[in-house]
């Protein structure tokens, strides 16, 4: 019930935001990558910090959500909405064929074997371009509409993000409370106690697998019409990379965390380009030292920190 | 036909060497303390870096790759000090992201010293090519497979020779064994630590002639050396000298006889294939599970 | 009680690279029996079960549950058919309440599935309240409604091992095998441990028990069978494995 309060007051705010910050470029430039960060990041967790995965390939998915828009809009002329049907269909495809081969891996060998997918996929965008017009990218895509209403503007995509995120941050609140979202915490605490208690972890893997990849594929088919113009660096390991730390930096396992952990790592190069050049050695350093002092995460670490304050304050005031 | 393929299998047996040894120093950080090392490919990087800066000040090429080896030795050295040491216990994830957060940040570290440039390294005794059985080979070919099979050979000695060395594997096979035994596990861990990072210093002073370096070209290398390390067994070093050898003649292969466009994909591929059918590498032994 | 087998193992074999861990294992387990298995360190027993439960594949043999071959499923299928069981070295979820380790046992009672958790539609919302009720019931089964709201991860390893229990039977298993309940156990516990195999028994559920505690197997056992290095030494009633000079032998002998 608690995290049904902290979902509504979370998307009230969201949604609220524009309102009291008029015109503000940070809210509605970083703050819209901010939440597509978050989207990926809310459904990396679902595989990684629910149930105990590694995944070094998601951005190939973003990518494959992305380039499938930008390839049916520009090339086919296609409706984007029907480009989006194609897209989730073709990353569900792939990671529905690799999910039972690549989930028997674990630990390093897991984190190997979708490194190699995530830049297999990436190759591809770069080398086919025949189809993806290759290091250059697909400009000119086309505005998504709804129905006759066009959807352009920083704005605009503001809300539209936010009701992404709002919707993934949705999904996954509701999975936690079930009879799968506890098999999937099963499958992360340890496989054969889940197997015993009659959970096909495989199966389950590969289902969340798969669903994961499609929640990246989806935000990365929208991402397509925002941009207006997509490059294969936007979807290579460094971005797998840096979601992985996103939901790491939040918290493993945690929704919120991973939303912090986005927002937090998507508007930290803006701080940073103060130090210009040192920016990757002071991101590194972030890094290292958030897994030696608070290898929980810093959302976790931070709201655990105050908590604790908080009732220091209560005791002394009794 | 013959004489390409000659060609290709000198030049894939060039780049399977500077694989072999970073795939080498995977191994040891690996054996060592269970942590797959993602910034080998920077320790590579910044040996190239550091020797063509050294170089650039008008000092003997030797020396200025020594001095590379040994300030990547260094700097490899304070990472397992200020970083993986003081994580002690934490998990597989957590050690997976300090090592990504080194690898930013020794990149950010190379950006800072010498820029966004892509910078060439001199050859080590000229470029003047030598003919042999229709082939082209460049001396800095020899230079690359002989002074690995000489890093390798002295290696193997070290570890199966030597006590320090033994002491070494000992950690690698039983942590807490060897802390019972009275051997300082985490000198070990300094040392292994060192080793690699030393290793993939001359590793990419060795490639810097022929494949031009700038501060991010370390991930790839670093990527490739892991292939190797995983195609050979991951943990095992023969096999991982063996694996890199095999990738970089693979790959020489497929780009000549094909297209070069899809170079960098074959390794993955292999590497995803190999996972697949027999993760335990091609000279692992399998491992079973206990419950 | 009836003469039914509920479970038929035969000529069970398991080599571990080479080393043989289980030889030409025969054995049947009643229905509505305590069935126990018991042995020296290193007799083979925890193998066993896991070849049971599928944990380990098996080398050559054939297990029959309710009459149908299990020998090659795996472990969540036999789960499914009902044989559910604990470990001696505890499988439980750390990071989950101990109300959340007793749901998951429920699992197999449940239909809900990925999507319709995803969205929460009606059914999953009233199956969740269902598995809660279920959870609690069996919790109470166990003496353990104090802990319903703490957290696994805190809990010392008594209490643990009764969690496992808890869990298991959550899944209204038909045959419940238990690994060493009571090692680790003080002797209060072990006591404890007694009247819960008894009551667990006497709802109709069948038990397999893997003991080191030799009062407690005697106590409950309705039969016994004896490993020695992977073999079958004996195999009888509690009175009959105390008189057995070979059972006697391999204890002594060690």
């Amino acid at each position: 019930m608690k995290r049904r309060a902290g979902f509504f007051v979370f998307a009230t705010v969201l949604l609220i935001l524009p309102l009291i910050f008029k015109d503000s470029y940070f809210l509605t430039v970083t703050g819209t990558t901010a939440l597509f960060n978050a989207c990926l990041a809310i459904s990396l967790n679902l595989f990684m910090g629910f149930s105990g995965q590694v995944s070094l390939c998601h951005a190939a998915f973003y990518g494959i959500g992305a380039y499938s828009n930008a390839v049916f809009t520009t090339t086919y002329h296609f409706n984007p909405w029907i480009s989006t049907i194609a897209g989730l269909f073709i990353t569900g495809s792939i990671s529905f064929i690799l999910a039972r081969p690549i989930l028997k891996l674990k630990g390093h060998y897991l984190a190997m074997a979708t490194l190699g997918l995530g830049i297999i996929i990436h190759i591809f965008f770069v080398q086919a371009d025949n189809i993806t017009k290759g290091p250059d990218g697909i400009s000119g895509i086309p505005n998504l509409m709804f129905g006759k209403i066009n959807i352009k503007g920083d704005a605009t995509w503001y809300y539209m993000a936010s009701l992404l995120t709002i919707f993934y941050t949705w999904l996954s609140l509701n999975l936690l409370d079930s009879r799968t979202g506890r098999a999937l915490k099963a499958i992360h605490d340890g496989e054969t106690g889940a197997q015993v208690s009659g959970i096909d972890t495989d199966k389950l893997k590969a289902d969340v697998f798969v669903l994961t990849a499609m929640m990246a594929s989806l935000a990365g088919s929208l991402l397509a019409h925002k941009e207006g113009f997509i490059s294969p660096e936007s979807f290579n390991l460094q971005f797998s990379v840096e979601l992985l730390t996103m939901i790491v930096i939040g918290g493993l396992g945690s929704i919120f965390g991973s939303l912090f952990g986005a927002v937090f790592l998507t508007s930290l190069p803006e701080f940073l380009s103060k130090f210009e050049d040192f920016e990757m050695l002071v991101y590194g350093l972030i890094l290292i030292a958030t897994m030696i002092f608070m290898p929980q995460g810093l959302y976790v670490g931070i709201s655990r920190f105050f908590t604790g304050i908080l009732k220091k304050l209560i005791k002394k005031d009794e | 036909m013959l004489q390409n393929i000659f060609q290709f299998l000198i030049t894939g047996l060039t780049v399977g060497s500077t694989y072999a040894l970073i795939a080498l120093g995977f191994t040891l950080i690996f054996n060592v303390s269970h942590v797959v090392n993602f910034a080998q490919g920077e320790f590579v990087m910044l040996g190239a870096m550091a020797a063509i800066f050294f170089s650039g000040l008008k000092m003997p090429l030797f020396l200025a790759i020594i001095l590379a080896i040994i300030l990547t030795t260094f700097i490899g050295i304070l990472f397992e000090k200020f970083a993986i040491e003081r994580a002690k216990g934490a998990s597989l994830t957590s050690l997976i992201i300090i090592t990504i957060g080194a690898s930013i940040f020794f990149r950010g570290l190379a950006l800072v010293l010498w820029g966004k440039n892509t910078l060439s390294f001199q050859h080590f005794s000229g470029e003047n090519p030598i003919r042999f059985l229709g082939a082209t080979i460049l001396p800095q070919h020899l230079w690359i497979i002989s002074l690995t099979a000489i890093v390798v050979t002295v290696l193997a000695y070290f570890f199966s020779k030597t006590l320090f060395g033994k002491a070494i594997l000992a950690c690698s096979y039983n942590n807490k064994a060897s802390k019972l035994i009275g051997i300082n596990v985490n000198l070990m861990l300094v040392v292994s630590y060192g080793i690699s990072a030393g290793i993939g210093a001359l590793a990419g002073a060795l490639i810097a002639p022929i494949s031009y370096m700038s501060y991010d070209a370390g991930t790839m290398l670093g990527l490739k050396g892991f292939c190797a390390a995983i195609l050979g067994g991951m943990g095992n070093s023969f096999g991982s000298v063996l694996g890199g050898l095999i990738l970089g003649v693979v790959e020489s292969m497929t780009s000549g006889i094909f297209s070069s466009a899809y170079k960098d994909a074959v390794s993955f591929i292999i590497l995803l294939l190999l996972l697949f059918v027999r993760p335990q590498g091609l000279f692992g032994k399998g491992v079973s599970e206990r419950v | 009680m009836n003469d039914i087998n509920i479970l038929i193992a035969k000529s069970l074999i398991k080599n571990f690279g080479g080393v043989s861990a289980i030889s030409d294992v025969s054995f049947a387990i009643k229905k509505g029996q305590v069935f126990s298995i018991i042995g020296p360190n290193g007799a083979g027993k925890t193998t066993l079960l896991n070849m049971l439960t599928g944990v380990y594949k098996i080398d050559s043999g054939t297990i029959h549950f309710n009459g149908a071959e299990i020998s090659k499923f795996p472990p969540y299928k036999i789960s499914n058919l009902g044989i559910n069981r604990t470990f001696q070295n505890l499988q439980i979820f750390k990071n989950m309440s101990v109300l959340e380790n007793v749901m998951v046992g429920c699992y197999n009672k449940g239909t809900s599935g990925l999507i319709s958790s995803l969205f929460y539609l009606p059914n999953v919302w009233k199956e969740e309240k269902q598995i809660r009720q279920w959870a609690i019931e069996a919790l109470d089964f166990c003496g353990l409604s104090s802990l319903i709201k703490k957290d696994a991860a805190v809990l010392p390893y008594g209490d643990l091992k009764r969690i496992e229990i808890a869990r298991s039977l959550a899944s209204d298993p038909t045959l419940l095998l238990l690994d060493e309940p009571a090692a680790g156990l003080n002797d209060k516990e072990t006591m404890e441990l007694l009247p819960l195999i008894k009551k667990i028994r006497d709802t109709g559920i069948t038990v397999g028990l893997v003991e080191h505690h030799m009062g407690l197997v005697m106590e409950v056992s309705d039969a016994v069978l004896v490993l020695n290095f992977g073999s079958k030494l004996a195999e009888g009633n509690p009175l009959e494995i105390q008189r057995n000079k070979d059972v006697i032998a391999a204890y002594l002998g060690g």
